[in-house]
């Protein structure tokens, strides 16, 4: 109530929201302390969470067991897999035949990587292009057939996550117009997200187009395709099939599937195994501010409690009304540290991908896991502390709490 | 209060002029070639560049103009914290920066001036909020 009888603004909440803005850069302290915090830690969870999201999309996704690589092409493959940076190798010729005849080997799908022209010709410069065999593939091709329910034609391509092109739109690569098929869900692999999915007769179709006037030529280096992915029966042994396609091509690498993103399953363990007392330091870091500045914000409003005592609130209903908006402070911050981490990591994911090197997904499903731990963890950490500091100023009799001075 | 957000004001100037050439070089900055003069990034790091220099005096005006020169502080804010929120414009609608998502203006050019712009144009909002103390 005003001194002219009416009732205040917005009522209790208003009256300590004006009560707080009376000692502003204390304010400040407190929030700032409390953002940062969940700003740091929020975006340490959400990165480990991102990169463990990915790796098991995209294992689920490639469908292989044994990878076929050129010797020594390691770091270009680890880069368009992981970055979707485009990448150009080729495999010995005949190779296909060879590995088609080994014992074990259920399937293979042979694919070209290619790569946009930096040119008019092309709409997008620097875009990862995969030829891959639509009558053999088994990484996307059932991907799309299962939300297509068809089979893709020469005309038409399938782009990833990241490129931005709706489907049904035109899409000009050297001097021939695809159409896009469908866009693939983002599974926080360069491989898939960055790259744009043609069929050979498309790849065939295009090469054709290149080599007219005034446009940038492009030749692709058939019966050499740059990986060849291997599916491997019921019962057969990784080990033993990948040491015969040793045997068969020294020229080539194979990499068994669980070691194609060993050192991304690698980087998550460190950060499992570091994360916990990086959150415990972090946190009684947090704490020991949070409690100093509460002491120093808590004394500026001892006026206000006097004055609260003095017209009757009992002492409970004071510390539970300034622990009140203790509470509320600290998860606005924290809710507002989490939304920046994770907005920081949505902006900055190309740049995890592609130049770090890690495998990324921010899924809005990993958003909602963190926030009510982070939420309960903000609210006690600065109520508990605000709750004591008001119990203790409150032991003082009125007329103390409200002189200035002492 | 003024001075710290002059001193965000000239590590925000700094940064803006540093990222498109440096920090986060667009595609031209990048070895692109100079065919990559004529992709949307140049001019959109020229004019980031452009707005950092403007950052930069507005933050010497705030810093060194005497007391009761209130008018010239608060229009030196307001001037850098529209140049903070025209980068979301700038980079986002037009010129913008290349489309594919490798290209380095795209990977690093564009978030790290974005978080630059964010933090500049909250860092002037507050002085401009906090113009009663000065």
């Amino acid at each position: 109530m005003t001194a002219g009888g009416e009732k205040a603004p917005f009522g209790r909440a208003g009256f300590l929201a004006r009560l707080a803005l009376r000692a502003p850069l204390k304010l400040a302290a407190s929030v700032t302390v409390m953002f940062v915090f969940s700003l740091a830690m929020g975006g340490v969870f959400l990165f480990k969470a991102g990169m463990a999201a990915a790796l098991a999309k995209a294992q689920g996704r490639l469908g292989a067991d044994l990878m076929v690589v050129p010797k020594g092409v390691e770091v270009p493959l680890h880069k368009g897999l992981v970055g979707g940076v485009p990448s150009a190798f080729s495999l010995p010729p005949h190779l296909e035949e060879k590995i088609s005849s080994l014992d074990g080997v259920a399937a293979l799908a042979p694919q070209y990587f290619l790569a946009s022209a930096q040119a008019s010709c092309c709409e997008k410069g620097n875009l990862f292009l995969v030829g891959f065999d639509p009558t053999r593939d088994f990484t996307v091709r059932p991907w799309a057939k299962e939300i297509l329910k068809r089979e893709l034609t020469d005309n038409e391509i399938l782009v990833g996550g990241a490129v931005m092109k709706a489907p049904g739109a035109p899409f000009f690569l050297y001097g021939h117009n695809f159409t896009v098929a469908m866009m693939l869900e983002k599974t926080g692999l360069g491989f898939f997200d960055n790259s744009a999915f043609i069929t050979i007769g498309g790849v065939a179709a295009m090469e054709g187009s290149s080599h007219q006037p005034g446009r940038v030529p492009l030749t692709v280096p058939w019966g050499r395709p740059s990986v060849i992915f291997v599916r491997l029966m019921p019962g057969a042994t990784a080990d033993r099939v990948a040491a015969r396609i040793g045997r068969l091509a020294p020229e080539a690498t194979v990499i068994a599937a669980p070691e194609i993103f060993r050192k991304s399953k690698e980087r998550i363990a460190l950060l499992s195994g570091a994360m916990v007392p990086f959150a415990l330091a972090s946190w009684l870091v947090a704490a020991t501010m949070v409690c100093a500045l509460q002491i120093l914000y808590w004394r500026e409003r001892r006026e206000a409690m006097g004055l609260l005592q003095s017209l009757g609130m009992s002492r409970s209903a004071i510390v539970l009304t300034f622990g009140v908006e203790a509470a509320v402070l600290a998860a606005g911050s924290a809710f507002a540290g989490i939304l920046a981490a994770a907005g920081l990591l949505h902006l900055f994911s190309p740049y995890i991908t592609i130049v770090s090197g890690y495998p990324f997904l921010l899924d809005s499903s990993l958003l909602g896991g963190i926030f009510l731990p982070a939420l309960m963890g903000a609210v006690t950490t600065c109520s508990l502390p605000a709750m004591l500091v008001v119990l203790a100023l409150l032991r003082h009799e009125p007329y103390e709490l409200l002189r200035r001075s002492g | 209060m003024t001075r710290a957000i002059a001193i965000i004001l000239i590590v925000t100037g700094a940064l803006l002029l540093a990222i498109p050439v440096w920090l986060f070089p667009v595609c031209f900055h990048a070895g692109g070639g100079q065919h990559a003069r004529m992709m949307p990034c140049f001019a959109t790091g020229t004019i980031t560049q452009w707005l950092g220099a403007a950052t930069l005096l507005c933050a010497l005006l705030v810093l060194f103009a005497s007391s009761p020169k209130v008018k010239m502080k608060t229009g030196a804010l307001l001037i850098a914290a529209l140049a903070g929120a025209s980068l979301f414009f700038i980079y986002l609608v037009v010129p913008g920066v290349c489309r594919a998502i490798t290209m380095p203006c795209r990977v690093g050019t564009l978030p790290a001036a974005l978080v630059t712009g964010g933090v500049q144009a909250l860092a002037a909002a507050a002085g401009l909020a906090a113009r009663k103390r000065w």
